[in-house]
């Protein structure tokens, strides 16, 4: 079994975008306390106020935003969590600007923070192209409103350099974080791709797999099935080999025999009775292969119809009554008169003659007794007699295709076993079963069951 | 030409029948025993004197209790002052039966005929075996 390489384990894009926000989060709140500490050495005299700002408006919101990354609805938030840490964060800082305009290093550091926020806020919070755009952007306009609102330009020569530049630093910074955050996104986005790649290529593989064990299986299974009819069909052409050419080969022994004259008319008359008896169950075996010949090639189907079972008992009975005779055997006929049965007329038929005439081929001076009886489900078919029985391990080989071999009557008689065997299917064919119950020396009963449904 | 003398083995009646009769009517035959079972015949072959040993076997293969490769594994045992060559006679034409006939030549299987034996079968035996 061949097993496609496994894909190392790649975050989904959610779970990034989770964890990295999550991460920012914790980083802007450690870096606002931090500040929170710098502050009163950087702007002492508007303390109070910046403090306020800090601990009252961006560390609780950083907090909140937090805590509701760890909520259910963090889905359904996730739009307006991502760009606020660097919203916030931005306008924290504006809004300290605002209230110490005169102090240079806090502007200064300020700014350089607003800087951070546009140029790293879009990668580490895998803001979507409009929310980084919307940051930088506000970042900037209010950046801009502070600075328009609170000097005059003309006066202040250094000043006017200051916030061209600084405008500039942060136009710049924006561009290089959108881009940056537009690449990481990108190579994310092909990671994910060749992973999803790999995963639906390897459930494609399985699949097919899995196609490709069910073709063996049925392979196999179908390998098996025409073993076994290359078997039954050896078997046949080795029976048909033996028991129709041996017969014949007697046969035109004897014709050529008297056609050069080396046999005398009385000869001939002597041989003729066996000749005949050959021919009968020559006949008989081909009539049998036949049957089931056109039962398979035509695949004929089953037409029950509701028969009496002592017309088909009675004429088999005939067939077989000289053979019967000769042995001493009785033929002995206990199925209730009438005997109606829901059967294929043609294939009882040709199951009855065979048991029949088995009967009376291993049975010598005894009985052979057909009944019958009927529980409502089944009709149960009884043909016993008293002749040479079978072991236990013969009863097994029976019904085994690769295991007949031609048989012996009490008088020589050949057999194949064939004839039994194609009763078999003949009676399964309508949904019956053939039993047999056998005491070596005391006799065999071969029981057909045939349901009445 | 000397005169032969002749076993045959075969459950058939009709076909022990045939051979006899096709046998008995040659002038070199000195004597035919038939037998049906292959156990009985090897019986007769150990209870007679080196003078009644047959020069010929004629086997068929399918036999019922013992059959005739059966039968050439026992005779291939037994000792005898003059092995009989051995004729199968049979309606088996399967290549691996054959074969199987071919593997007992050093038991005296000399031929391999298909049933029914016949006027025109005999001659050539006559010819390939009998006259040498």
């Amino acid at each position: 079994m061949i097993v496609p390489p496994s894909v190392s384990k790649v975050l989904d894009p959610e779970s990034q975008i989770l964890m990295s926000l999550r991460l920012t989060l914790w980083v802007g709140l450690t870096f606002h306390t931090i500040l929170g500490f710098i502050d009163p050495i950087l702007a002492p005299e508007n303390i109070q106020v910046i403090l306020l700002i800090r601990f009252g408006g961006i560390i609780p919101v950083l907090f909140i935003c937090l805590l509701l990354t760890y909520s259910k609805k963090f889905q359904a938030l996730r739009v307006f969590l991502t760009p606020t840490p660097a919203l916030v964060s931005s306008a924290g800082f504006i809004c300290i600007m605002i209230i110490a305009p005169e102090n240079e290093i806090l502007r200064i550091s300020y700014c350089f923070g607003l800087f951070i926020v546009v140029s790293f806020g879009p990668t580490l919070l895998h803001l979507s192209i409009p929310q980084a755009v919307m940051l930088c952007g506000s970042t900037i306009v209010g950046y801009n409103i502070y600075e328009l609102t609170s000097f005059e330009f003309d006066s202040d020569a250094k000043h006017t350099t200051l916030y061209i530049g600084i405008n500039v630093l942060l136009a710049c910074a924006s561009g290089l974080g959108v881009y940056t955050r537009y690449i990481t996104r990108r190579l994310i986005n092909e990671n994910t791709y060749s992973a999803q790649i790999i995963a639906r290529e390897r459930n494609k593989i399985q699949k097919q797999m899995a196609v490709q064990s069910q073709i063996m299986n049925q392979l196999v299974e179908s390998k098996q099935k025409l073993d076994k009819s290359f078997l039954i069909r050896n078997k046949l052409l080795s029976l048909i080999a033996h028991d129709i050419k041996g017969p014949l080969a007697s046969v035109k022994g004897i014709v050529e025999m008297f056609a050069a004259g080396v046999l005398t008319l009385e000869e001939l008359k002597h041989h003729a009775g066996r000749l005949s008896q050959l021919l009968h169950s020559t006949n008989n075996m081909l009539s049998n292969l036949l049957s089931w010949a056109v039962m398979h090639v035509e695949q004929k189907a089953i037409t029950k119809e509701n028969v009496d079972l002592n017309a088909i008992i009675l004429e088999n009975f005939k067939l077989v009554r000289d053979v019967a005779e000769s042995k001493s055997n009785k033929l002995i006929n206990e199925v209730p008169e009438p005997c109606y049965t829901n059967v294929d007329p043609s294939l009882l038929n040709i199951v009855v003659r065979n048991l029949i005439s088995n009967a009376v081929k291993f049975t010598e001076s005894g009985k052979i007794i057909v009944s019958a009886t009927n529980n409502g489900d089944n009709m149960v078919i009884d043909i016993s007699d008293t002749g040479v029985g079978m072991k236990a391990e013969d009863i097994n080989k029976l019904f085994k295709w690769e295991e007949r071999s031609s048989s012996v009557g009490t008088r020589l008689e050949k057999g194949s076993g064939i004839g039994l065997l194609i009763s078999k299917e003949f009676i399964e064919k309508q949904g019956g079963e053939l039993r047999v119950k056998s005491v070596k020396n005391q006799g065999t009963t071969f029981s057909v069951v045939l349901p009445q449904t | 030409m000397t005169q032969k003398k002749f076993m045959l083995v075969d459950d058939n009646e009709t076909d022990l029948f045939i051979n006899r009769k096709l046998i008995e009517r040659e002038p070199f035959t000195a004597g035919i025993v038939c037998w049906q079972s292959g156990a009985r015949a090897l019986e007769y072959l150990l209870s007679i004197g080196a003078e009644d040993l047959p020069d010929f076997i004629f086997l068929d293969i399918k036999m019922p209790e013992m059959d005739g490769f059966a039968f050439l594994e026992k005779l291939c045992c037994i000792q005898l002052l003059e092995r009989p060559k051995v004729i199968m006679v049979t309606s088996s034409t399967a290549t691996e039966d054959i074969d199987k006939a071919n593997g007992f030549r050093q038991c005296g299987v000399v031929d391999y005929i298909e049933k029914p034996l016949s006027v025109d079968k005999i001659n050539h035996l006559k010819n390939a075996l009998l006259l040498n």
